[in-house]
């Protein structure tokens, strides 16, 4: 399973607040994060973990979303501390490789801001519920119905997706057991024994796939599905909680946008 | 009340037609159990009756409103519930309640009402504590119950069940037969595809199809009793109605009645007790 970031309920002002709030949140934080010189990376890292704090997210479950990540944050920096010119701090001896402060200092940033985007993206989905992180994209996106985009029928189609991962994966794991059953070499065997069977595998997925579509086409049409305007479950709030998580959203960009233009 | 007049289908690139002049009709809480051989045209009868498919030649009309008229299809797509064979390609929300909510989306009923009757039937089908599940960490028989909560908050007056109790255990199968049989008592009009003699047993009407044909129509004992004579069907009988039948045939005086466990019981209890008054 995808471990990255899934959803666990709880009773927390960051699991209560609007999913609308929350996105535009991460998309704001983002922008910032991308935007920071320096120093001002901790303005957006401290907002972050105050929110992970408010948000009464387990360390572990931060942890756990973050670590497959790591690796490719230490392979920024190390790219950054090589292959950037300026001040030598260290020679390697023999070898054209030099480390220098520019490229050391560039590669904290750098790796720092890439996990601080990921660890917006976790909080963002750890907070959320799928189904309303799609509802509250609806909403966000709803504007684009003016230029005939269907963002209704396009949110059904993603939530669709994701409740159908799970299933796709369980089927993969059914079909493979089966061919390993018939001797396929799926985990061993020669590099290109192993691409057949691969094929053998995608196959079965594919038709099933397609197989499993037609039914909930006619599911969904026989519960009353057409397209055009429909209503769902989800009740959006804009209370105190929100109001008070968009001020504080917007006094972090104001601080930024002032120190970058105003000095 | 539903009405099929002269009904015949076909699928595209199928020599043979699905569905050959059928002629029915179904009074609104009626109990039907629909049976036959796989491919006879079972499936395609009840996705007619949901307007999944509108018919090639005939007419059929769901509480007075025309299948082939586009208008009435969200009407009649309310009236008649369908629960599919395979519950995971029905259900549909990304959690139980979204997925129960998403008929009454489609209605365009207000959040408010939707979050109301939601958990009405989470409370009546005792679903309470699944509201929030994925629907793929759920077993087959709540897979099945939530699949009917999707179905019975649109307050339909007929459903149509497909093997409604294929791949379930005892007591999943248990459960879900306890529930048909409860709609029913609400006056809801079911319609039960079913390969299980056992299940037609206890229906008011049973119906047996055959390459497209509808063979056999009346109460499930008179038809039972007429297959126990001739033996010519693909109908087996229910284990306990063979065996008195057989023992009959070594001229037992037994009663060609017997379907279920307790007719046995009584007739054998009948037979015991005149057995030990003649001897006396």
């Amino acid at each position: 399973m995808i471990r990255f970031g899934q959803y666990y309920s709880a009773d927390s002002f960051g699991h209560r607040l609007d999913a609308r709030v929350k996105i535009l949140a991460t998309v704001v934080l983002s922008i910032l994060i991308l935007q920071a010189r320096g120093w001002e990376i901790l303005l957006p890292s401290f907002s972050l973990l105050a929110f992970c704090a408010a948000s009464r997210l387990k360390v572990s479950a931060v942890r756990d979303a973050l670590r497959p990540l790591v690796l490719f944050a230490g392979l920024l920096f190390a790219l950054h501390l090589f292959f950037t010119d300026g001040a030598v701090v260290f020679q390697a001896p023999y070898l054209p490789v030099a480390i220098t402060r520019e490229g050391f200092l560039r590669g904290l940033l750098i790796s720092w801001q890439f996990l601080c985007l990921a660890l917006g993206g976790a909080v963002l989905t750890l907070t959320t519920a799928p189904s309303d992180l799609v509802c509250g994209l609806e909403h966000l996106l709803s504007p684009l119905k003016h230029l005939r985009i269907p963002v209704q029928d396009i949110a059904v189609m993603v939530s669709m997706a994701l409740r159908f991962v799970p299933l796709f994966l369980e089927e993969y794991a059914r079909i493979k057991t089966a061919q390993a059953a018939r001797g396929a070499c799926v985990e061993t065997g020669r590099y290109d024994q192993k691409l057949k069977a691969l094929a053998a595998l995608l196959m079965p997925l594919i038709t099933g796939a397609f197989r499993r579509a037609d039914d909930l086409a006619e599911a969904m049409e026989a519960r009353g599905y057409a397209r055009g305007p429909r209503t769902t479950l989800h009740q959006l709030h804009f209370g105190a909680e929100e109001t008070l998580a968009l001020t504080v959203l917007f006094l972090l960009l104001a601080v930024l946008l002032g120190s970058r233009y105003c000095t | 009340m539903i009405k099929i007049q002269n009904v015949s289908y076909q699928y595209d690139g199928c020599d043979i037609p699905a569905l050959n002049n059928i002629s029915l009709e179904i009074n609104s809480g009626e109990y039907v159990a629909l049976t036959g051989p796989n491919g006879c045209g079972k499936t395609t009868l009840i996705r007619l009756l949901n307007a999944l498919i509108r018919p090639a030649e005939g007419v059929v009309s769901i509480d007075g409103l025309d299948t082939n008229i586009a208008a009435n299809h969200k009407e009649i797509r309310r009236t008649v519930g369908m629960l599919f064979q395979n519950p995971d390609n029905q259900i549909v929300g990304m959690t139980v309640e979204e997925d129960i909510a998403f008929g009454p989306g489609n209605l365009n009923w207000p959040p408010q009402e939707i979050r109301r009757q939601v958990g009405e039937i989470l409370k009546s089908l005792g679903l309470q504590s699944l509201a929030l599940r994925a629907p793929h960490t759920l077993s087959g028989g709540e897979k099945r119950l939530v699949s009917l909560a999707g179905v019975l908050i649109m307050n339909p007056r007929y459903i149509a069940f497909d093997e409604p109790t294929a791949y379930l255990d005892p007591s999943g199968r248990r459960r879900v037969l306890q529930m048909m049989e409860q709609l029913h008592r609400q006056g809801i009009g079911v319609i039960h595809i079913t390969h299980d003699v056992n299940d037609m047993v206890d229906a008011g009407r049973l119906l047996a199809m055959e390459r497209g044909e509808i063979i056999l129509d009346g109460p499930p004992r008179e038809i039972l009793r007429k297959i126990a004579e001739t033996r010519d069907s693909f109908l087996s009988l229910p284990p306990v109605m063979e065996l008195l039948h057989q023992l009959k045939k070594r001229g037992w005086p037994l009663s060609p009645d017997i379907l279920s466990v307790e007719d046995a019981e009584r007739e054998i209890n009948h037979l015991l007790t005149s057995l030990s008054g003649e001897q006396s």
